[in-house]
C-alpha cells in the first residue's frame, strides 16, 4: 500500500512538487504557478459576483421591496457587474488558461517576462483591493458601464472604483 | 384530404386582437409586425442550426466512438465543396438578416411628414409630454392610426423612452434632441418605461400611453388643457407643483430638500447667501422661478434651473397662490 504522498515522492518533480511553502507560491515566476494563483483569485470573485447575482434575483422575487431598498439594490447589481466583468470575465481566460497552456503550446520555457507576469498578478490584487475599498466606503451605484453623466453626478464612490478598473487595465496590459 | 386541412385552417378561430405571445407583448403599433417578424426570423434560423449542430455532434460522437478492434481512419484534411458550402450559406443568411434589420431601421428613422408633434422631456424621475397647444402632462395621450413624432430631450442624465407594445426604444440624452416616431394601431392603455438606468428612482420612472380615437383625443386635450383654469388658483398651483418638477426639491412639510421647503415662507424674511434678506412676496417668488440664481437662500446651493419659457404667466400666478396658501399650522 502506498499513500498518495509516496506516489508523489516517486514521481519526477513537477511544478507543484518542485518547491514547497507559501512563499514559494507568492514569489513564484513559474507561469503554471501564476496561472494557479489567478485561478484561485478569479474563482473567489466568480463566487462573490454570483453571490451578488443571487441577492439581485432574491430582491426581484416579488414586486416592491423584498429584502433591500432601491439604493442598496442599485449598488448590488453594480457590484455584481463590476466584479464579474473586471475581476472575472476579462482576466480569467488569458491569465489562467493562457498562462498555463500557451507557453507549452508554442514550445516556450515560460513567458518572455516572468517577473512582469508575477507583477501583473499583484496589480490584479491591488485593483481588487480598490473595489473592496469602494464597498467599504459605501458602494457605487452606476452600473458596471459607469455611464456619464450619471456617474459624474452621483454622490457615491465612483473614483475608487474607476481607479480599480484603471489598475486592472494595467494588469491586463502587462501579461495577464 | 387537402381540402379538409385547409378547411380546418379557415375555420380556426382567428384571434380578434393578437394579444401577447410567449416571446413578445401585444402588438399595438405599425412597427410591431415588422420587429416581431425579424425576431422570429432570427430565432428560428438559430433554433434550426442549434438543433442540427447538436444532433450531428451527438451522432458523430456515437457513430465514430473508439471501439476495440476498429482502427481510426485517416481524416480528410481538405474538402473544397464542403468549405464553400459552409461559408456561402451563412453569408447569405447574414446578408438576409442585415437587409431585414436595415429596412426596419430605415422605416423607424424617417419620420413621415404631417405627423403629430409631441415634445418629450425626461428628468430624474418623471416624464413630461408637451402638446402643440402648449399643454404639458405626465401621461402621454395620442390619437390612434396617426403617426406621432416625439422630439425628446433630457434635463439631467441619459434616459430611454420605451413602450414594449409599440416596439420602440430610444435613448433620451441631455444636450441634444433625439427623435423617434410611431403609429399606434390599437386604442388602449400601455406602459411606458425608462429603459436606461438613471439612479435611485429609475424603477419608478414609468407612466402610461393612452391611445384614443382621434375625436376622443381632441376632446381630452381640450379638456385637460383648460383643466387648471377650472380650479381655484391655489389648487391649480398645487397641480403644477406636483407635475412640473417643483416637488422634487421643495417640500411642503417644512423639511429642507435640495431646495428650501415652501411651508410657511410666505410673507417671512429669508436669509440669503452672501448676506442680505428678502421678504417672500409675489415678486420674490416670480424672480425665484424665472431667475433662480439671483437670490439664493442661505444654506442651499445654486442648482435650480430657470423656468423661463417653461411656465406660462398664468401658471406662475397659480404657483404664487399655492405658496401663499401654505401656512404653518
Amino acid at each position: 500500500m502506498s499513500t498518495p504522498a509516496d506516489q508523489m515522492a516517486n514521481e519526477p518533480l513537477n511544478y507543484i512538487t518542485a518547491r514547497r511553502g507559501l512563499m514559494s507560491w507568492l514569489v513564484t515566476m513559474d507561469h503554471k504557478r501564476i496561472a494557479i494563483l489567478y485561478l484561485i483569485a478569479t474563482t473567489v470573485f466568480l463566487f462573490a459576483g454570483g453571490l451578488f447575482a443571487m441577492l439581485v434575483r432574491t430582491e426581484l422575487i416579488a414586486p416592491g421591496k423584498t429584502i433591500m431598498g432601491k439604493d442598496t439594490y442599485n449598488e448590488v447589481f453594480t457590484l455584481h457587474g463590476v466584479i464579474m466583468i473586471f475581476l472575472f470575465i476579462i482576466p480569467v481566460i488569458p491569465s489562467v488558461i493562457g498562462n498555463f497552456v500557451l507557453p507549452i503550446m508554442i514550445g516556450a520555457k515560460d513567458l518572455a517576462f516572468p517577473r512582469i507576469n508575477l507583477f501583473s498578478f499583484y496589480l490584479y490584487a491591488v485593483g481588487a483591493a480598490f473595489f473592496l475599498a469602494t464597498i467599504a466606503l459605501g458602494g457605487v451605484d452606476t452600473g458596471w458601464t459607469l455611464y456619464t453623466p450619471y456617474s459624474t453626478e452621483t454622490n457615491r464612490f465612483v473614483l475608487p472604483a474607476t481607479i480599480g478598473i484603471f489598475v486592472l487595465g494595467f494588469s491586463s496590459v502587462f501579461t495577464d | 384530404m387537402l381540402n379538409m386541412l385547409t378547411g380546418a385552417l379557415n375555420n380556426a378561430p382567428s384571434p380578434a386582437a393578437p394579444f401577447h405571445t410567449f416571446w413578445m407583448p401585444q402588438q399595438a403599433s405599425s412597427f410591431a409586425t415588422q420587429v416581431d417578424w425579424i425576431f422570429y426570423f432570427i430565432f428560428y434560423i438559430a433554433l434550426f442550426f442549434f438543433l442540427l449542430i447538436v444532433a450531428l455532434a451527438f451522432y458523430m460522437v456515437l457513430r465514430f466512438r473508439r471501439r476495440p478492434g476498429v482502427k481510426p481512419q485517416d481524416s480528410p484534411n481538405h474538402n473544397t465543396a464542403l468549405e464553400i458550402t459552409w461559408s456561402v450559406i451563412p453569408i447569405i443568411i447574414v446578408i438576409l438578416i442585415f437587409l431585414a434589420g436595415f429596412r426596419g431601421f430605415v422605416d423607424m428613422s424617417f419620420v413621415p411628414s404631417g405627423a403629430y408633434q409631441i415634445g418629450v422631456e425626461a428628468q430624474k424621475w418623471n416624464w413630461n409630454f408637451s402638446y402643440p397647444n402648449g399643454f404639458v402632462d405626465t401621461e402621454l395621450h395620442v390619437p390612434v392610426n396617426q403617426p406621432v413624432t416625439l422630439t425628446m430631450k433630457s434635463l439631467d442624465v441619459v434616459h430611454s423612452f420605451f413602450v414594449p407594445q409599440f416596439r420602440i426604444k430610444r435613448d433620451v440624452v441631455p444636450g441634444r434632441y433625439n427623435k423617434t416616431w410611431f403609429e399606434a394601431t390599437k386604442t388602449g392603455t400601455y406602459d411606458l418605461f425608462c429603459a436606461e438606468y438613471c439612479g435611485t428612482g429609475h424603477s419608478d420612472m414609468h407612466t402610461i400611453v393612452v391611445v384614443e380615437e382621434p375625436g376622443a383625443f381632441q376632446e381630452y386635450l381640450n379638456k385637460a388643457s383648460k383643466y387648471l383654469d377650472t380650479l381655484p388658483p391655489e389648487q391649480a398651483g398645487e397641480q403644477l407643483y406636483k407635475k412640473r418638477g417643483c416637488s422634487q426639491c421643495h417640500s411642503i412639510d417644512g423639511k429642507p430638500g435640495t431646495g428650501p421647503s415652501l411651508l410657511g415662507i410666505w410673507g417671512h424674511e429669508q436669509l440669503l447667501t452672501g448676506g442680505g434678506k428678502a421678504v417672500v412676496d409675489e415678486n420674490y417668488v416670480r424672480e425665484s422661478i424665472l431667475a433662480p440664481s439671483s437670490k439664493i437662500v442661505a444654506g442651499f446651493d445654486n442648482v435650480m434651473p430657470t423656468f423661463q419659457g417653461r411656465l406660462k404667466e398664468k401658471e406662475i400666478d397659480y404657483l404664487i397662490a399655492f405658496i401663499k396658501s401654505l401656512e404653518k399650522k
